[in-house]
């Protein structure tokens, strides 16, 4: 591979950003404009909107997102796992288990540490 | 069907590695099982059972050697040694933790915890035959330390060192893994072996991508290593870590980036050699006299080590770009005398310091007078500060000395000068704090507190002390360990 190569991709970038620029200025230029209060206003899936989007919340919620996380890439692993537990037979039986008792110790960490109380 | 791939895996060569996990998942439970807040206690007295099996199944296991995972990772002399010297590390920091964290007041299990990852992380990177596991590697040890440096959290320099660190080191990892994708791109496999076959095959046309992707590789151990211009995160991370984290990131994760940086340029990148050594020509002239120049004007004790931690690791560059089996055994034993003289070094400023409650501490006038007020003490200070100046008898002299000699020996008299000089400045600022020790005046009587001295302190500074001046008298048995684990790359 030689970098001349890869010119037919730097001319679809070159196409693509070419027509999004001339679509947006074409929609500018002909479009009508007609605003109204709604329109203007935020939109959140077609309900009105509640206050102010910039506003903090608490830690917890990370915290709970965090170990969600976790726990659901788990079930990414388990699943190829699950579907193919006959070819992989006991080699993936063991690495599945060794994977997850690493990730039962750290269930049991968080959940003794109170993670899992929202109070 | 997995039967070659199990046997390819040789699980038994990594039981080390093993241990290490195993120890971290038990330690975890005991800390959970433990009443709260009273944990720490247990988790500790766990945590030193389990590396002292971590280091007796290093050295039973010393002769089941060879690659394991397939070639990923590799279990030869030079893993021995550096399993050996982080595990040893990481034993001495724990022992002196428990008193440490309690007068902090951040008594939770996790500290030990991070430990045992980071420690995981460093023993990868020792053993990495392959980029990605270098990648692995750094990155375990570097999130474990990104929160043990900001672990005490009413400190605001704590805070900002681990902010600092995070932010620097999340943007280097990215630039490191850019380099290995570059790498990739290059030869089409990250295994060390398989670049450099195909790298010496190429013989003069060495394409452009692999000089970018080795040169973000090296960006990477740079950063880790602290070397210049590299080096902005160190201070102020080494600053505000907690002391003990602080001793133990100086040396083994320095130790543990230096021996993948050697592995992975010696082996991978050894094609390319000629043309590094400029580079690193004017690292480690820049590393040794920036962390010099900046520890000159310090006037506390725990930022001058900082300082100077940069320092050593520009002395230790010179030794890597000699390119021989010399200058690697030199390097070798620099990191076992470093590690030595540093922990005693920041053990003495943890036991000296006044106040922890201080945002900063570790003031030099706290010193004035020590050498009447406990006189051990001062005498251990002062062997540790001869020993990083690199003053005979001392360990560090021969250190320094290897690392002189391998350098004039493969030709690079210029920087070896250059080297003696940085030595002879730093002389200045570790002699000072000697000065300091020495001085006897009123008004340092009347700010003298009561030093906090703990006897787990007292055994490991003079564990390291001993250590130091047999070292410094007898330096054969370790230049020889050091020469005989550097065998298999050169």
């Amino acid at each position: 591979m030689t970098p001349g190569d890869y010119l037919p991709i730097l001319i679809v970038f070159g196409i693509v950003g070419g027509f999004a620029y001339f679509s947006l200025a074409l929609t500018h230029l002909l479009g009508p404009r007609r605003y109204a209060p709604i329109k203007q206003d935020t939109y959140e899936c077609g309900v009105d909107y509640v206050g102010d989007s910039r506003q903090r919340f608490s830690v917890k919620f990370y915290l709970v997102a965090v170990l969600f996380l976790i726990f659901d890439l788990e079930v990414v692993f388990m699943y190829p796992w699950a579907v193919n537990v006959r070819t992989l037979g006991w080699f993936g039986f063991v690495t599945m288990t060794i994977f997850l008792v690493l990730l039962t110790v750290g269930l049991l960490y968080e959940w003794k540490k109170g993670a899992l109380e929202w109070e | 069907m997995f039967d070659s791939l199990i046997a390819d895996m040789h699980v038994s060569r990594l039981i080390p590695e093993i241990f290490v996990i195993g120890l971290a998942l038990v330690a975890i439970l005991v800390d959970v099982v433990l009443p709260r807040g009273r944990s720490t206690r247990g988790v500790q007295i766990t945590v030193l059972i389990g590396l002292f099996a971590v280091i007796a199944a290093t050295v039973l296991g010393k002769e089941n050697t060879g690659e394991a995972f397939g070639g990923m990772v590799v279990v030869d002399g030079f893993t021995f040694f550096f399993r050996l010297l982080l595990a040893i590390i990481t034993f001495l920091v724990v022992l002196v933790s428990e008193h440490y964290i309690e007068r902090l007041n951040i008594r939770i299990a996790e500290y030990y915890l991070l430990l045992l990852f980071s420690l995981f992380g460093m023993l990868l990177m020792a053993m990495a035959q392959d980029l990605l596991i270098v990648f692995l590697g750094i990155e375990t040890m570097s999130v474990s330390l990104y929160a043990l440096v900001g672990l005490s959290r009413q400190k605001h320099t704590s805070n900002e060192g681990a902010i600092k660190y995070f932010l620097l080191g999340a943007f280097t990892t990215a630039i490191f893994v850019y380099g290995i994708a570059l790498m990739f791109g290059v030869v089409g496999s990250t295994n060390i072996n398989d670049i450099v076959t195909f790298l010496s095959g190429l013989g003069d046309s060495m394409p452009l991508l692999a000089w970018a992707g080795a040169g973000l590789i090296l960006i990477g151990f740079g950063f880790k290593a602290a070397l210049v211009p590299f080096h902005w995160w160190s201070p102020d991370a080494y600053e505000g870590a907690p002391t003990t984290i602080t001793a133990f990131m100086s040396t083994a994760p320095k130790a543990a980036a230096f021996a993948a940086f050697l592995r992975v340029f010696y082996i991978a990148f050894g094609e390319m050699w000629g043309e590094w050594t400029v580079v690193l020509w004017w690292i480690a002239v820049l590393t040794m006299t920036f962390g010099n120049l900046l520890a000159l004007r310090q006037d506390s004790v725990k930022r001058m080590l900082a300082f100077s931690s940069i320092t050593h690791a520009g002395y230790l560059v010179i030794a890597l770009l000699t390119f021989d089996r010399i200058g690697a055994a030199a390097m070798l034993f620099y990191l076992v005398v470093y590690a030595l003289m540093n922990l005693g070094a920041f053990l003495i400023a943890i036991a000296v310091n006044r106040d922890e409650s201080e945002e900063k501490g570790y003031w030099f006038d706290d010193y004035k007078g020590l050498v009447f007020r406990k006189p051990a003490l001062a005498l251990a200070m002062l062997v540790f500060m001869l020993a990083l100046a690199g003053i005979p008898p001392t360990a560090g002299f021969f250190g320094k000395y290897y690392i002189f000699a391998s350098a004039v020996n493969a030709g690079f008299v210029g920087l070896a000068v250059i080297g003696v000089l940085n030595s002879a400045v730093s002389v200045y600022y570790y002699l000072r704090l000697v000065v300091y020790m020495f001085l006897r005046d009123r008004e340092a009587r009347e700010r003298e507190g009561p030093l906090w001295i703990t006897d787990e302190i007292t055994n490991v500074v003079f564990l390291c002390l001993v250590l130091v001046l047999l070292v410094g008298l007898f330096p054969d048995a370790l230049l020889t360990f050091a020469t005989n684990s550097v065998k298999m790359l050169l």
